[in-house]
């Protein structure tokens, strides 16, 4: 048996997991604060069938940390990061990091997120927006004021890609302490668009489909062969 | 099966359902005191092949982690409560809100509603009242041989009655204002309820304390920017068609697969 029709079916695996990576970012092309990820692949297994065989697998998916596009909102609870860095969520299942700045208040009068869970001030308590407030605003530096009088600031903190893991709703967990830097600046009444390109999308997708492509004429070419061996040799003439 | 296939019908539900955001807003671009909604989406759950740390081999550890992203979800359709612009109308008992609050509104049931539409009236008994018939709060009745009403930049409505030549204050129009006002819960006819997201209303006076002043003869037409409505339209068609190319391209991949032999 050929070995090549085994790096061909790797290839194929890696290419489908790469196609459902372009699926997501498409996805969520609309999806506030999402950074799209990247895919990388890597030579697996050389040495374990042939040496002079290379297989293939998808190794890691990168987050794309390229800002996305700050549109403006008008929404003074919309607050969009302009730099590197994260605002802090408190989730039941612990502290998370979120690029999407789409705030609202709660019950309770918290600064929270659409999806209920409350934002970090420095510190980590919630920001407590006093009922009677009429004007809120957030300054550059994060710091939140209700009609002037200062109730808080936004926790910013700086993590690296690889400190990071995916817990959908835009929201990361973090490994390890944070990175030291300057923090990213505030603004006000923006939001930050998904970063994913979708003319990028739509050029992966052509790739990974014509790859895929050739890989399954490389399989039927092996077992075409392979029939041929199969049927032919030994057979006389 | 490919992951792709549902990821990417997620992100068709989810321009679809931007799609009919933008439909109702363009719908409502000549409704008095409409605010637009801007519906906003967050990713779904991640599937982890490899968590980063793992052993790769040899004493190596991967350096990031390897996840697969299994689409999107609608998380919200936010209300962008931002001015409309002011149209004269000459009309005495139109009034426009420039800045913040809304007019509280008596309901049938009881119940207050809030509206940011100053189309008033008056009703059989000379009560002012929205183009639905509904009562404003303040109780405020213009008698029917009043001249002129005139309604102060501080919400304060009154008219010379026949046969006087003082103007009589009639009532006093209030603003209710909210810390978050896009949490209101939308009832329909540019009518609103307080919910525990839009936090309890404060009602204050007119012009004062961060609370819009009253502008009469005047409406505040509908905020929705038609150009900014169509831009999103065009986005959420080819978002949506470039999902249905990656379906189409998981198709195409599952078609040649199925033809293997």
């Amino acid at each position: 048996m050929s070995n090549g029709i085994y790096a061909a079916t790797a290839g194929a695996v890696a290419q489908s997991n790469a196609l459902d990576t372009t699926a997501n970012n498409i996805a969520n092309a609309s999806t506030a604060g999402f950074h799209g990820d990247r895919v990388s692949f890597r030579e697996a297994l050389t040495a374990a069938r042939s040496p002079d065989l290379a297989s293939v697998s998808i190794t890691a998916t990168r987050i794309d940390t390229q800002s996305g596009a700050l549109q403006p909102t008008q929404n003074p609870l919309d607050v969009a990061l302009d730099g590197d860095g994260y605002f802090g969520v408190n989730t039941a299942g612990g502290t998370r990091y979120t690029r999407a700045g789409n705030f609202q208040v709660d019950d309770g009068g918290n600064l929270c997120t659409p999806d209920g869970n409350t934002v970090r001030g420095d510190g980590g308590g919630p920001i407590s927006l006093p009922p009677e407030a009429k004007v809120i605003a957030i300054g550059i530096d994060g710091s939140v004021s209700a009609d002037g009088v200062s109730v808080g600031r936004l926790e910013l903190t700086r993590f690296a890609p690889a400190q990071l893991t995916r817990q959908g709703g835009t929201l990361y967990a973090a490994a390890g302490a944070p990175q030291p830097g300057d923090p990213p600046k505030v603004r006000s009444g923006m939001l930050e668009a998904s970063n994913v390109n979708v003319i990028r999308g739509v050029v992966d997708l052509v790739k990974v489909s014509r790859l895929y492509d050739s890989l399954m004429r490389i399989i039927q070419g092996y077992h075409d062969v392979e029939s041929r061996a199969a049927r032919e040799i030994g057979t006389p003439k | 099966m490919f992951r792709s296939l549902a990821t990417a019908a997620t992100g068709m539900e989810a321009q679809q359902t931007r799609l009919d955001v933008t439909a109702h807003n363009i719908a409502n671009v000549s409704t008095n005191g409409f605010k637009k909604e801007r519906a906003e989406f967050a990713d779904l759950m991640y599937q982890t092949i490899r968590p980063a740390g793992a052993p790769t081999g040899n004493g190596a550890t991967a350096p990031s982690n390897t996840e697969i992203g299994l689409g999107t979800r609608l998380v919200t359709t936010a209300r962008q409560v931002g001015q409309g612009e002011m149209h004269q109308t000459g009309n005495p008992l139109d009034i426009a809100i420039e800045g913040k609050g809304y007019l509280a509104v008596t309901m049938p049931d009881g119940t207050t509603a809030y509206t940011r539409n100053g189309a008033l009236q008056l009703n059989a008994e000379g009560k002012l009242v929205t183009s639905d018939g509904y009562a404003v709060a303040g109780d405020i009745t213009v008698p029917p041989d009043s001249g002129a009403v005139a309604i102060a930049a501080d919400g304060t409505v009154s008219a010379t009655l026949a046969g006087q030549t003082q103007t009589v204050e009639l009532g006093k129009l209030q603003l209710a204002n909210f810390v978050n006002p896009g949490g209101l819960a939308a009832l329909g006819g540019t009518l609103f309820h307080e919910t525990s997201a839009s936090g309890t209303a404060v009602v204050g006076t007119p012009g004062t304390g961060g609370t819009g002043s009253i502008r009469q003869g005047m409406i505040e037409v509908s905020n929705v920017n038609v150009v900014e409505e169509m831009i999103d339209l065009i986005q959420g068609q080819r978002a949506y068609e470039i999902n249905s190319r990656v379906i189409k391209a998981a198709d195409e991949m599952l078609g040649e697969t199925a033809q293997l032999r």
